[in-house]
């Protein structure tokens, strides 16, 4: 039965899929399979009810086999399905992988003319032939193999971060985690206590902090930013600029000498403004590394020469003569875990923001209830922070949802607030009276509903509506209208504290990380995941992914199992110490390269670079690494010397000659016959 | 320390605001201290109530908003509505809350408050008063209907000067002596 094949010969095999009713219910596939009988070039041609099927992968390979198959093409669903599964079939079977053509006979044709199936049926005819001729001119491409370092970069020390670090360190993975702030830990720090269970936030995070500072695996850049990285599946080169930190973290012995004799004083960044710090100070006593910083914007030392600090220390742990360090790594993948900030308060003027001294972020709130905040765990009124407000309001979804702001929902805005009038309630269960506006209430985990109920039945008042008309008055309180679904009344609430449970944005500095490890943004600037449901850790980026808020607002049990789930990704493509790289890249002819740089200039890649050639010729080199195989440089290249493999424009020209000569077919049949082709 | 004559006060629109002033907070554990309502703050305003309620769409203040109202505080409108004294008792209600507040027992808690301070209708009183002076709503009489079931034309043993001095005694002697 097997003939033997001739040099150039083609040898087509056609396989329609029904996918069920996806595409039999709208087409005939039997009779599409059939027409392709005596189709040139084709040698064997069949439909079956799942391609996908152990039976229809059996039938490709059997018949790849059999007919000594040249070329494979796959009428069924989109090949971003499926398209691997067929290649590792074709590769199983002696034949180059890139040998298929596979047409989108689904979601190009029957899911979107499923009304029409006459004309359906002639679009999935035109665009198998379309894919046969593709078959003709489809060549070999091979794999090659690259090296990947035993190590990993984490950005970003909150408890995505932190989690990631150590679980990849477990793995004996070297891990170098890089923090811009002083200490580790991140917003999970600055909380007193995590809902629904209002247990003590450092008490289940200091053990994880001090593991990180233990770790063996574990090399921690706190004060430190990333400055630039070289892209590469396996091998990036990053560059790390280590600041100052002008206290000596070997000599420091936490005395607190520095910080109480140095005059200096700055707004308190850890208190998200409230209240002030010295220039040099440790931002909360489990801060790790757990030793003093001196911050060299606020000191004076290099305006007017104070040293008063480092005649104070007992250790001379403190030297004003030190100078930003650069290290550079090389790192096998790098997990990004940056994080979120509140929106500024000052774009919301309509809710006082930044204009009446009573309305304050949540975050702020936050701070007051700490122990080791500026107020040591007492609700006092700011500025003066003297006497205990009487009513709180606590307006929810301050910016978010909002066409005119942030229309995402923060995600754990309304579980915080809540925590806030808990810890409230039970600090002045008797002087403060506490109102939610909100509209509506999201509490999806476990047993957050719970806690719900439970601050409900705590006494505080719930109004369902957005505020509107807000004031201050003149005893500095706040008075504001809101419509009461609940009641159907308006009302005119008159508060002495406002808490804004604001809107959430990325980290500054998200989006010029996110373009140095090549990571799409999606609304609101948030790092963009492969896939919002399958692929939620990883990134277009081979070999980076990406951990906790830095993704999308996410509360503490969110951020740990993401932190887990990136390293877990990142694991798997480190430990296999080499990665397999498709080489379906740009190549460069460089006998018709004229040096030119367009391609250079459109690559969104950096794959492209200009090198010089033995012969003085400038010409164009692609990194196969760095390639994706988008083909924008085939596209501008004017002398056709670039080209995309596997997309080349002789076998799209192939694609589109059979679209073409597939309708003249059918228009010259319809002529002759006076009706529609068999 | 807010001072109200110190206030810029609303601004200008076409429905009058309640102002915050005129606001009970202490009525909603007054309401919760009576019995049956101790659930009364686990509301979420879902007003299931209100979709279970056979004659609310008659009601100018719905179920939930009652509710609603008692937890904002807004004693004097709850306590003098109409709605209180309309409701059927049928307890439709109460079965389907999600969040088991009792809410046809927190009407009976309403309107035994409101009876307390004299918020009652006149039909009530008067139903009161004929309770009191006949010992039952209705008297029972002896004519066919009896007859005809073979009945002798009273009802044998009935007394009802015991409810009489009972209930003269109690609350509805006191509110009916009150309402006259």
């Amino acid at each position: 039965m097997t003939k033997k094949k001739k040099k150039g010969e083609d040898r087509i095999g056609v396989f329609i899929c029904s996918c069920g009713t996806n595409i039999g219910g709208v087409i005939n596939v039997r009779k599409l399979a059939r027409e392709f009988k005596d189709y040139p070039g084709v040698v064997f041609t069949t439909s079956n009810m799942f391609t996908c099927s152990k039976d229809g992968q059996d039938t490709i390979a059997k018949q790849i086999r059999e007919h000594d198959l040249t070329g494979v093409v796959i009428g069924a669903c989109t090949p971003k399905l499926h398209e691997q599964l067929f290649r590792e079939i074709l590769e199983e079977n002696n034949l180059n992988p890139f040998r298929l053509a596979q047409a989108n006979l689904r979601e190009h044709d029957t899911w979107v003319h499923g009304d029409k199936p006459e004309e359906a049926y002639k679009i999935a005819y035109d665009l198998v032939v379309a894919a046969v001729e593709r078959a003709k001119k489809l060549e070999d491409i091979g794999f090659e193999e690259y090296p990947v370092e035993k190590s990993a970069l984490v950005i970003g020390a909150g408890i995505a971060g932190i989690q990631s670090a150590l679980d990849l360190a477990d793995k004996d993975i070297k891990v170098y985690l890089v923090e811009k702030y002083t200490s580790i830990g991140g917003y999970m720090a600055r909380l007193e206590k995590t809902f629904p269970t209002l247990d003590c936030s450092m008490c289940i995070l200091s053990p994880k902090l001090s593991a990180i500072e233990r770790h063996k695996n574990i090399e921690l850049l706190s004060y430190s930013e990333v400055l630039h990285i070289e892209r590469d599946y396996g091998n990036f080169k990053v560059r790390i600029k280590k600041k100052p930190r002008f206290v000596s973290i070997e000599d420091c012995i936490n005395c607190g000498a520095c910080e109480r004799n140095c005059p200096a004083t700055s707004s308190n960044e850890w208190d998200l403004g409230l209240g002030e710090r010295k220039a040099v100070y440790k931002p909360f006593p489990q801060a790790v590394p757990g030793v003093y910083f001196l911050d060299k914007e606020s000191c004076t030392h290099w305006t007017d020469g104070c040293t008063i600090c480092q005649e104070k220390c007992p250790r001379d742990a403190i030297s004003f003569d030190v100078e930003d360090e650069e290290i550079e790594l090389t790192v096998g993948a790098i997990v990004a875990a940056t994080g979120f900030q509140e929106m500024d308060i000052e774009e919301l003027p309509e809710y006082g923001g930044g204009k009446f001294s009573g309305v304050l972020t949540a975050g702020q709130y936050g701070r007051l209830l700490s122990l080791v905040g500026p107020t040591e765990g007492k609700i006092l009124l700011p500025p003066k922070f003297e006497e205990i407000p009487k009513r709180i309001a606590y307006i929810n979804c301050a910016g978010s949802r909002d066409e005119n702001h942030r229309p995402w929902c923060c995600n754990f805005g309304c579980m915080y607030t809540l925590r806030h009038a808990e810890m409230t309630h039970r600090l002045y269960p008797d002087e403060i009276e506490q109102w939610i506006i909100y509209h509506e209430l999201r509490a999806g985990g476990k047993e957050y509903e719970q806690f719900y109920r439970r601050v409900r039945e705590s006494g505080v008042r719930f109004v369902r509506g957005f505020p509107s008309d807000m004031v201050e008055e003149k005893d500095g309180s706040i008075s504001f209208s809101v419509f009461d679904q609940g009641t159907g009344s308006l009302l005119r609430l008159n508060f002495d504290m406002v808490v804004l449970t604001m809107a959430i944005d990325p980290s500054p500095g998200a989006a010029h990380l996110a373009h140095m490890i090549g990571v799409d943004r999606s609304e609101g600037g948030f790092m963009k995941e492969l896939h919002p449901k399958l692929e939620p850790v990883n990134t277009k980026s081979r070999g980076v992914f990406i951990a906790g808020a830095c993704q999308s607002p996410k509360d503490i049990p969110a951020s740990v199992a993401d932190g887990k789930a990136a390293a877990s990704a990142a694991a798997s493509h480190v430990l296999k110490g080499k990665v397999r790289v498709q080489m379906d890249k740009a190549v460069v002819d460089d006998a018709l390269c004229i040096g030119c740089g367009l391609c250079e200039k459109v690559c969104p890649f950096a794959a492209i670079s200009m090198v010089i050639s033995d012969d003085e010729k400038e010409l164009a080199e692609v990194s196969s690494i760095l390639c994706t195989g988008c083909g924008k440089c085939q596209v501008v290249c004017p002398t056709g010397a670039i080209s995309r493999r596997h997309f080349t424009t002789e076998q799209i020209e192939a694609e589109i000659l059979g679209l073409i000569s597939a309708y003249k077919k059918r228009e010259q049949a319809e002529k002759t016959s006076g009706g529609a082709p068999s | 320390m807010t001072d109200n004559t110190d206030q810029i006060g609303p601004p200008e629109v076409l429905i009058d605001p309640i102002d915050m002033s005129e606001l009970n907070p202490n009525f909603r554990k007054e309401i919760q201290s009576m019995p049956n309502a101790e659930a009364l703050s686990a509301c979420f305003a879902c007003s299931t109530c209100t979709a279970a309620c056979p004659i609310a769409n008659i009601w100018d203040y719905k179920p939930h908003q009652l509710i609603r109202m008692i937890l904002l505080g807004m004693r004097e409108t709850v306590l003098s509505s109409k709605e209180i004294w309309l409701c059927l008792t049928c307890f439709e209600c109460q079965e389907r809350c999600p969040q088991a507040v009792r809410v046809t027992d927190i009407f009976f808690d309403c309107k035994n408050l409101a009876a307390e301070e004299g918020l009652i209708p006149s039909s009530i009183v008067a139903l009161g008063k004929e309770l009191i002076e006949n010992g039952q709503l209705y008297v029972v009489t002896a004519d066919w209907e009896r007859e005809d079931l073979d009945l002798e034309p009273e009802v044998p043993g009935l007394s009802t000067e015991a409810v009489k001095k009972i209930l003269s005694e109690t609350r509805t002697g006191r509110l009916v002596k009150g309402g006259d």
